[in-house]
């Protein structure tokens, strides 16, 4: 039973509580677009003789919900990174716009066909070469556009890295800073918003999951491996293997153990999509356009060469070609034999001089309707394909793009339904916290009161 | 579920930004009039597009083919067709010599005629097309017939590709009218003719008529041969062209966007884009803060 002394003390320990509720409420107000800002919830609770005591606060979150929204990000991340890989593949493709090999190819099969009506006029003959020359530019400009994508990419990768070790260091720091805080009786929750907002960021480059440690760290594992424990940390690089595949690699950072290859755990983030873009799409659509190039080439070189020119020689290449089909879209070059002389172009086939033979230029243009392809299709039936092919690829990450981003929305509004602040509750709060704070505020007034009357009635 | 601040933004954000992301492909495809303006657009449609494109310029330049044999085969025709006359002119001039009622300077006549006939049938089988001789096979650079009435061309006759399938034969064979092996040589018989007129033996012209009849009938064959390549390029050109047409509406079906359809989405999506704006404002407004005050 407290007197009216006591009583003071038991107004004075409510408007505190309510004071502390409204700062409460306020930070949260104050917050409430702030990214990956975890709501607070003011602990009052009552204690072993009158009054309330402040227990201070909480912030709502979900680990569940938190490690959902980094393995979503991270899924759309790399869902986002590979969808914009393929459209660039795409725009080397695109004869709509006038980009791929189309109307290079069709064009050579359309001046043999007029060379085949023409096969004496020099004007005729030059646009042949001319048009070879088109075509091998074109493969070159193709080929060389997709290897220096490769080449960027892992560079790219490469930065990512970087920056994912970076972010791995602050995330270690950020642990021994809220372990002491924690430790020293302090409010930790502002590092520990700094903290998630970093993991977010990490989440984007490679996929991760978090385990709450002791006094308030975060374990951070990432591709299969331990990325932060406490505030230790391991490094992660880039590197290429013997076949020129891009590998990811961590190592303790700082020590020189020999770094363990963690690239088939890496299943997330632009990292994942890196590599994906890079040793997968990028790698498969190349090969196939070199196939394509170096076979029409060769079966036209065959052929030019087993016609005979206008000096009566036969022999003549109209491309040079690498050896094996390995890069030939980027090496694919007009041929010296022909180049700057169209009286080398070999329309006829027999040796006897005969100006008006053109079944040379006949059998080069039948090329086009020949399955001269891996021997199973025609030139435009394989660059078809190859159309395709991209055009699948592109369409199947932008679908998944979009599902990803809808599984992202889902996350987050999973997680914002826990740990975000809704400014209606909000406003309740204030609310309550206001009625609280002028209860006691009366109640002060109303024991005042009552003692300046016992003054009054002692004087 | 806590509906939180965040939460309704992202929705409208979200909502919002997919209605505009179609509003604008429906747009670009109406302003295009293309529904596929990358592969990925629609993969397969694109790939079957990309071989039809490929058909279409091969059906054209098959087309620039066979109109420009055309010209010269039709050059050819008319050409055997003067040496058809010649032919004839020449045997009109060996009946009237082998019938033995003329005179000495009618026979004189006679072979002063012949010998002209001889000019004029070289000129022909002389004729120069686009490329070079008509009648040399595809030794087109020389004339074929030389100063001494030989026939020095060969008798190979030019071909091209109209369907990538065997080759079309689009020249007449000048060997075959006028030089032909186990055949007459017309330059030849026409010479003897004048010289036999000259001699005024009119056995001797009588002995010729058969040759000059067999001369006269392989012109008249080469000529009809010329006849039947026209006519097989004239139905190739219609053939080619209906197939030109075909693929061409194929690939409009594949790659058009359907206008009507397109104007209609346009139309729908803005009004969507427009309520979906107003009910977001209503929304955004119906928070305890601003009706609580």
């Amino acid at each position: 039973m407290t007197g009216l002394f006591g009583l003071l003390n038991v107004a004075s320990d409510g408007l505190a509580a309510q004071s502390f509720g409204l700062n409460v409420t306020g930070q949260n107000v104050s917050n409430a677009n702030t990214p990956q800002y975890m709501r607070r919830v003011a602990l009052l609770a009552t204690q072993a003789g009158p009054g309330v005591q402040i227990q201070g606060q909480r912030q709502v979150s979900d680990a569940y919900a938190e490690n959902s929204v980094y393995s979503a990000n991270s899924l759309k991340s790399s869902a986002s990174e590979l969808d914009s890989n393929l459209a660039s593949l795409e725009n080397v493709f695109n004869d709509s716009n006038g980009t791929g090999l189309a109307s290079s190819i069709n064009g050579l099969f359309q001046v043999f066909q007029q060379l085949s009506t023409k096969p004496s006029d020099t004007t005729v003959r030059q646009s042949v070469l001319n048009a070879a020359d088109q075509f091998a530019r074109r493969s070159n400009e193709i080929a060389g556009s997709i290897a220096s994508q490769r080449t960027d990419l892992f560079n790219k990768a490469d930065k990512q890295a970087q920056e994912a070790n970076q972010e791995a260091t602050q995330v270690a720091k950020l642990n021994e800073q809220i372990a002491q805080a924690l430790m020293s009786g302090r409010d930790a929750s502002g590092l520990v918003d700094q903290r998630n907002k970093v993991l977010l960021g990490l989440s984007e480059i490679i996929n991760i999951q978090t385990i709450a440690g002791d006094n308030g760290t975060v374990t951070v594992q990432a591709g299969g491996t331990t990325l932060v424990e406490n505030s230790t940390t391991r490094s992660l690089s880039v590197g290429l293997d013997s076949e020129g595949q891009m590998s990811f690699l961590a190592q303790r950072t700082g020590s020189s153990d020999t770094p363990s290859d963690i690239t088939a755990m890496v299943t997330g983030g632009s990292l994942a999509a890196i590599k994906q873009a890079r040793d997968e799409d990028l790698a498969e659509v190349s090969t196939k356009f070199d196939n394509y190039v170096y076979d029409v080439a060769s079966a036209i070189n065959t052929q030019h060469a087993a016609g005979v020119a206008q000096d009566g020689q036969s022999g003549y290449q109209l491309f040079d070609l690498p050896a094996t089909s390995d890069s030939a879209g980027q090496l694919i070059a007009l041929s010296a034999d022909v180049a700057g002389k169209p009286e080398h172009v070999a329309a006829g086939s027999s040796s006897d001089g005969s100006v008006g033979d053109s079944s040379n230029a006949v059998l080069l243009s039948n090329l086009a309707s020949s399955n001269i392809v891996g021997g199973t299709s025609t030139p435009s039936a394989a660059y078809g394909d190859i159309v395709g092919d991209v055009g699948m690829r592109r369409s199947g990450s932008k679908s998944d793009l979009g599902l990803r981003q809808s599984i992202l929305d889902q996350a987050n509004t999973a997680r914002e339904s826990v740990s975000g602040v809704s400014l209606d509750e909000e406003m309740a709060n204030l609310q309550k916290y206001q009625q609280g704070y002028q209860a006691n505020s009366h109640m002060l007034t109303v024991v005042n009161g009552l003692l300046q009357n016992l003054m009054d009635a002692v004087r | 579920m806590r509906v939180t601040e965040s939460i309704k933004f992202a929705n409208i954000t979200s909502q919002m930004g997919q209605l505009r992301e179609q509003y604008a492909n429906a747009a670009q495809q109406s302003s295009s009039g293309k529904r596929i303006l990358a592969p990925s657009d629609d993969p397969i449609a694109a790939a079957e597009d990309s071989r039809i494109q490929a058909s279409l310029s091969q059906t054209k330049s098959y087309r620039d083919s066979v109109s420009f044999a055309q010209g010269d085969l039709t050059m050819a025709e008319s050409s055997l067709d003067s040496a058809g006359q010649v032919m004839q002119r020449a045997l009109e001039l060996a009946m009237s010599g082998s019938n033995g009622s003329t005179s000495a300077d009618g026979y004189q006549a006679l072979a002063a005629e012949a010998n002209q006939l001889v000019g004029s049938m070289t000129a022909i089988a002389n004729t120069k097309g686009s490329q070079g001789y008509l009648f040399g096979g595809t030794k087109i650079d020389a004339a074929p017939i030389d100063d001494t009435g030989a026939y020095v061309g060969n008798d190979q006759v030019r071909q091209i590709s109209i369907d990538g399938a065997s080759p079309t034969t689009v020249t007449v064979s000048g060997a075959n009218a006028f030089a032909k092996t186990d055949g007459r040589n017309v330059i030849q018989d026409l010479t003897d003719l004048s010289q036999a007129l000259a001699s005024g033996d009119s056995g001797a012209v009588r002995d010729l008529l058969g040759g000059l009849q067999d001369s006269h009938s392989q012109i008249v064959q080469e000529r009809a041969n010329a006849g039947l390549m026209l006519d097989r390029l004239s139905m190739t050109d219609s053939f080619l062209s209906q197939n030109s047409i075909d693929l061409t509406t194929r690939s409009s079906h594949l790659t058009d966007a359907d206008a009507v359809q397109t104007l209609s989405t346009l139309s729908q999506l803005q009004t969507t884009i427009q309520q979906a704006v107003t009910v977001d404002q209503q929304l955004l407004q119906t928070t305890a803060m601003t009706l609580s005050r």
